[in-house]
């Protein structure tokens, strides 16, 4: 009678408690992953502190400002009218951009313009790990509180996605303290070479460009400034370029890393048309609106990875891929345009450890 | 690559820089030193005295 009893108890618990017992599962399994969240978190506060007094100021004095950082938020126009959204964008990208420089200037006021990109790319990162640890333990605080199976369930399924880009966040950290470039200024790496010794000219806020020749047409050559931490203007300095200096373009060609599917190789390099570049899409709209405005063909080469090497320190596969890029910027200029013709040659990416 | 010397160590990769000589393409690589940064003037090229120039920058995994 006993045996019966024990071997139906589980069934019982099992039928009444099944899904609380695997709710919680799933909340202990959530709070591991919160607490690894957490530690990245305070790490990269630890290390930005840690960096900025580097420059000579206490920790003590520093640590507030930098709290008062990470809660620094931007809110985003609003959409229900979407015309003209990218412009309210883009202005409130540049106030943004604008307060973080100068807060950052009044924090360590030694610092060189690279070194406050690099303390800005930092701060960044640190930014965004405090962001979703706390939206995690928000949702995970949600789902303690009104025990719902489906809302626990549904942070558990997102959550090893969440801690590969918080790993991802991390691995930044080692490159922008030592000023190392990383996977994503392969763009940037390519036509800083082909930039190397020739005259540059500031053209867009962050941005230079350098005047070039191959084989009988003339070559426009776009990038972000390095060495520091920039992604610069692109889609501003191709605006200026076609519409304030008059500069007839008959092609475009654009060189940024994309991110690789699961079973593609890093490194991989793919041509396409359109305008290859992230962000939040303001320079990409402006790229987009002078090429289709002027009937420019925009042509694009992807050089793959995965979402942790683009922000890591570059790889060896993605750092080898550059003469054959370029020669494929050679071969696209021989076969889609003649002799007499001008092109835009923009090099997407964040520019950190890669000068031109 | 004709010169190599213990690198920065960072997890499981180590980070290289690489300069090329601007006259006879000579490729030297070494550990990642700080202020390092792709195209910075580099020193003297060890074969033809040239003027060498920082090429890459990458990490590469440390051969366990």
């Amino acid at each position: 009678m006993l045996g019966l009893l024990l071997f139906y108890i589980p069934f019982i618990l099992l039928i009444f408690y099944g899904q609380k017992i695997q709710l919680w599962m799933s909340l202990s399994d959530v709070s591991r992953s919160l607490n690894k969240l957490k530690l990245m978190k305070e790490k990269s506060r630890k290390e930005a502190i840690e960096f900025i007094s580097s420059f000579g100021k206490s920790q003590e004095n520093i640590s507030e400002k930098i709290d008062q950082f990470l809660e620094y938020f931007t809110l985003l126009p609003v959409d229900l009218d979407p015309a003209g959204i990218v412009k309210k964008i883009e202005h409130i990208m540049n106030i943004r951009d604008d307060r973080v420089r100068a807060e950052i200037k009044r924090l360590v006021s030694s610092a060189t313009d690279t070194q406050a990109s690099n303390i800005e790319n930092l701060l960044e990162v640190a930014t965004a790990l405090n962001y979703i640890y706390k939206v995690v333990r928000h949702y995970y605080l949600l789902g303690k509180k009104t025990m719902s199976y489906i809302w626990v369930v549904q942070l558990q399924m997102v959550l090893p996605q969440v801690l590969e880009e918080a790993q991802a966040l991390m691995g930044a950290i080692d490159a922008f303290k030592q000023s190392q470039p990383i996977g994503d200024g392969i763009g940037a790496m390519v036509v800083g070479k082909m930039m190397v010794e020739k005259e540059k000219k500031v053209i867009a806020k962050d941005t230079v460009m350098s005047e070039s020749e191959y084989k009988g047409r003339a070559l426009y050559l776009i990038k972000a400034e390095g060495p520091g931490g920039n992604v610069g203007q692109p889609g501003n300095a191709l605006t200026r370029l076609v519409e304030e200096m008059g500069v007839k373009i008959d092609s475009i060609i654009m060189i940024d890393a994309a991110l690789k599917l699961e079973g593609e190789k890093t490194g991989e390099i793919a041509e396409g048309v359109g305008a290859i570049i992230g962000g939040i899409g303001v320079d990409r709209f402006k790229i987009e609106e002078v090429a289709s405005k002027h009937g420019i063909p925009l042509y694009a080469i992807a050089i793959k990875q995965s979402i942790i090497e683009a922000i890591s320190v570059m790889k060896k596969e993605i750092a080898e891929t550059i003469d054959k890029v370029i020669g494929i910027i050679n071969r696209i200029i021989e076969e889609k345009t003649k002799e007499g013709d001008k092109i835009a040659i923009i090099g997407v990416g964040n520019t950190i450890g890669i000068s031109q | 690559m004709d010169t190599m010397s213990s690198p920065v160590k960072r997890s499981k990769f180590l980070v290289y820089t690489v300069e090329e000589c601007n006259s006879c393409h000579l490729k030297t690589k070494r550990a990642f030193q700080i202020g390092d940064y792709i195209y910075k003037d580099g020193g003297e090229c060890t074969k033809c005295k040239g003027k060498m120039k920082i090429a890459m920058i990458y990490s590469e995994k440390a051969e366990q």
